[in-house]
């Protein structure tokens, strides 16, 4: 259940878009993720909400870069995201070999 | 044979679609007998794209016809090797036997390269008989066979599985082939004895390292413990070994509209609208929803003959290619071998981890803000095959972003629902918008979810109305009258077209050229560049009426420009059920009251928007005629305000009949309008131009008996089933109506109940009759 379902009525309304853009913030995640990485009762927890640990988490492993990434970003269609970010993870060295 | 003719150098000469290049390769796709040529083109010379087609198109189908992306060279180094890697990508992709580069236009005396597969090109002797000496040589450089590579010594595969579900008799099958490393399972114990040793990883590390694997393999079964494939496969593809064709468990515990957002990915609206009807857990039970999965996949294998007819069943020529296992023992390893090898080379999955890999060690910028990156993902992503079903991309914008149910927003509305009900064998129907300046349609999934009343997913996340991923074969429909939208993407129209998207309009009518004094200044001017422009740009304009077909016709041979391809003109009519128009419910404030006056004298009823074409002044005074002569009788009107008939609203505001036997009901429901539509006693269609006249046939649904103006369109849709009036003078309107009503209390007005009516859903069929039939009315031909 969530935050969505136990917020009712008018109050809700206030909460919930607080809400989401907090879940979409990249400030709230990277203070969120290292706490839940750092201690280890936290990180079975993740492990719980994201599928027996089987499921990375998304940002985790992309490459670093800095700041946001670009607008024209969002006027991609899936697959030019996916090789975009292919690309930069080519020429990064985040992927070593195994 | 498949022969691939690369002609980027013809191209890049500029000889384009003349020369003795072009006639050369011409000769050889008339003497390729049984052997397939395709022609792969540059995007990079767009302006000899339509030309070149043109010039291949009485010999070669137009999906035989590629067009391939690379960036725009800037002179460096880097860049240039980046292109030929692209380049070399989207023809191996078309999966060629061999390729054949002609050099260009002022080298043809050597005639060009051939180059078989990973050999060096060598030099091809002119001869007169070039085509025939060219097949010759072509028959001697064929490969012998294409069989699977064989790998040295033991390399490394990665098996990924979910925790307690490995085969771990196949892992240690595999592990006499391969250095198997296991990602997800921990079950060591469960390997047999003396079975080679396996290496055990979590799946926090295969992300991290999974590039350094050529071969990987998911072993997937319809478990929520595998709900972490989807994406690590879309980020390291690999083989897919199915152990269920099912895999909607993979998503339904993933997320409270994950599994609708699979179902959607995987079948479509139509899909979701299945579900609608059984319910969730009888969905879950009958879609395979491994869409999301099975696409990112190098191949696919499966453990049986019945789950590939279930592929073949539910994901058409995607399934079909899906190889089966022999057997659960040691029989399905060699094609599992086979197929691991096979897969992890030529499929075009590999083929992209490949070039993303030999990519990033030329020294491209990682960073993904860098224009350059962007430029090679998108040709790269653009050059992939697509193994999706063909799109019918149908244009909805004014629609999803503004429904003022006007009337041609009704139509668009009603022909999308009943393409989503019934596409298309072989498509999908998409509804797209766009928002001009030259930026790529979206897929209106949000709008579209809640039109079928799917609004929770449309609310989701999960559901991004993603920029279109059009294919080679898809079809793109402007069903929507989005004039300045269209005129901004012209540019982007032209792309889609020369990468073999073919793109059709619906024409509505021409009234802002045929009577401009009835539009705002300037309208006609603006329409009349639109229409030249979808004429030059279309394969097919596709009109709502014969009539309107014909003045097509006359307008275009009179102001068409010149074009190199012929432009074809159909039509196709309107339907008239309401009820799948998904319709408006609620009754106005003052309904009863106008309901009694409807049911109190004999109603004339006219509907439609009130803007001047509609004669709603000339109607209006022709009653007042009426009313002095003492006849008693009722004229409603239902329809918002449109353009330049302020003093017409003053006048009706103002007028003394208002409210007693004149109504206007400018926001009417359809559930309204179907109440006046069966208690009114005449429909007055008084229009002095329609392109169809939709309230015709929805009078006609409701054997409403029909009074109209003597045109071509109603005389179409009509025939002998409604009474005409000529004249624009109220005193000749009046006096039609005077006859009319006496016909009427005699009951001898000529009834509509007989008159041909198409529901929406055969509507959409004659639409679709007339754009995949290719059952045209006219061709104009080309230059």
């Amino acid at each position: 259940m969530s935050a969505r379902n136990l917020l009712p009525g008018a109050f809700g309304k206030l909460v919930r878009p607080l809400l989401r853009r907090a879940a979409h913030s990249e400030a709230v995640r990277r203070l969120l993720i290292p706490a839940l990485l750092r201690f280890p009762i936290l990180k079975r927890i993740a492990r719980i909400a994201t599928g027996a640990g089987q499921r990375p988490a998304a940002d985790i492993h992309l490459p670093v870069w800095a700041g946001p990434l670009p607008a024209v970003y969002l006027d991609l269609p899936a697959s030019s995201r996916q090789a975009l970010l292919d690309l930069a993870r080519a020429a990064t060295p985040t992927d070593r070999p195994a | 044979m498949r022969v691939v003719i690369d002609l980027h150098a013809c191209q890049q000469a500029g000889s384009g679609a003349s020369g003795a290049a072009l006639t050369l390769v011409q000769q050889l796709i008339r003497t390729a007998g049984e052997n397939t040529i395709l022609v792969a083109l540059s995007n990079q010379f767009p302006q000899q794209l339509v030309a070149l087609r043109a010039a291949f198109a009485p010999w070669l189908p137009a999906e035989r016809i590629v067009v391939y992306d690379t960036p725009a060279p800037d002179g460096s180094a880097c860049l240039a090797a980046a292109i030929v890697l692209i380049r070399d990508n989207a023809i191996a992709n078309l999966d060629p036997d061999l390729v054949f580069r002609p050099d260009g236009i002022e080298q043809l005396g050597t005639l060009g390269t051939l180059t078989p597969h990973d050999a060096k090109p060598r030099a091809v002797g002119h001869t007169d008989d070039a085509a025939d000496a060219l097949w010759q040589t072509f028959t001697q450089a064929m490969p012998a066979s294409r069989s699977a590579p064989q790998p040295n010594g033991l390399p490394p595969l990665a098996y990924v599985a979910a925790p307690g579900e490995v085969d771990m008799a196949l892992v240690a099958q595999l592990a006499r082939h391969y250095r198997v490393v296991l990602v997800g399972g921990v079950q060591l114990h469960a390997l047999p004895d003396g079975a080679p040793a396996v290496t055990l990883r979590d799946g926090c590390w295969f992300e991290q390292h999974g590039a350094g694997f050529t071969r990987i393999v998911y072993q997937v079964g319809n478990r929520p413990a595998c709900s972490f494939m989807p994406a690590l496969c879309a980020r390291h593809p690999g083989l897919v070994l199915l152990d269920d064709v099912h895999l909607g468990q993979l998503f339904d515990n993933a997320g409270p509209n994950a599994f609708g957002a699979a179902l959607l990915a995987s079948h479509g609206y139509q899909a979701l609208l299945a579900r609608q009807r059984s319910g969730h857990a009888e969905a879950l039970r009958q879609f395979p929803t491994g869409w999301p999965l099975l696409e990112q996949a190098c191949g696919v294998v499966v453990r049986s003959e019945a789950m590939r007819e279930l592929g073949r069943h539910w994901y058409g020529a995607a399934g079909d290619r899906w190889r089966v296992l022999a057997g659960a023992d040691d029989a399905s390893l060699p094609p599992l071998l086979e197929a691991i090898e096979t897969y992890s080379v030529h499929s075009p999955r590999a083929r992209y981890r490949a070039l993303t890999a030999a990519l990033g060690a030329l020294g491209l910028p990682h960073d993904p803000r860098s224009p350059l990156l962007l430029e090679v993902a998108k040709a790269i992503a653009a050059n992939q095959p697509s193994q999706a079903p063909r799109q019918l991309l149908v244009d909805i914008s004014a629609l999803a972003e503004s429904d003022l149910k006007t009337g041609i927003q009704r139509v668009v509305r009603s022909i999308v629902l009943a393409l989503i009900k019934t596409p298309p064998p072989g498509f999908r129907v998409e509804p797209v918008y766009g928002n001009g300046g030259e930026r790529r349609y979206r897929y209106a999934r949000r709008f579209t979810c809640n039109m079928l009343g799917e609004t929770t997913l449309a609310r989701d996340d999960l559901l991004e109305d993603l920029p279109v991923e059009h294919r080679p074969g898809d079809i793109f429909l402007g069903l929507d009258l989005v004039a300045h939208c269209t005129m901004q993407n012209l540019a982007l129209l032209a792309d889609m077209r020369h990468h073999g998207i073919a793109v059709y309009f619906v024409v509505y009518d021409l009234l802002p050229l045929l009577m401009p004094q009835a539009f705002p200044y300037g309208t006609d001017r603006y329409f009349r560049e639109y229409l030249g422009a979808i004429a030059e740009l279309g394969d097919g304009l596709v009109c709502i009426s014969r009539a309107v077909a014909d003045e097509l016709c006359d307008w275009l041979a009179r102001h068409r420009a010149p074009a190199a391809a012929p432009l074809r003109i159909g039509y196709f009519h309107m339907g008239a059920d309401l009820a799948s128009s998904a319709p408006s419910f609620g009754l106005p404030g003052n309904a009863a009251e106008v309901l009694d006056a409807v049911a109190a004298r004999p109603t004339l009823l006219m509907v439609g928007t009130l803007e001047p074409r509609k004669g709603h002044a000339q109607a209006l005074a022709a009653f007042e005629l009426l009313w002095a002569r003492g006849v008693d009788v009722n004229l409603v009107l239902v329809g918002k305000a449109g353009w330049l008939v302020d003093r017409l609203v003053r006048q009706m505001e103002r007028h003394p009949e208002l409210h007693r036997r004149l109504f206007w009901l400018p926001g009417a429901s359809d559930e309204m309008l179907g109440k006046l539509y069966a208690s009114a006693s005449g429909l007055l269609a008084a229009s002095v131009g329609e392109g169809f006249g939709l309230p015709l046939i929805e009078s006609a649904q409701h054997r409403l008996p029909i009074v109209a103006r003597n045109l071509t369109v109603f005389r179409e849709i009509g025939g002998e089933h409604a009474y005409y009036f000529d004249g624009e003078q109220p005193q000749q309107l009046a006096a039609a109506l005077e006859r009319w009503l006496e016909l009427f209390r005699n009951g001898n007005a000529p009834p509509s109940g007989a008159m041909p009516w198409l529901s929406w859903a055969q509507s959409a069929e004659q639409l679709l009759d007339t754009i995949l039939q290719q059952r045209w009315h006219r061709t104009l031909p080309g230059t």
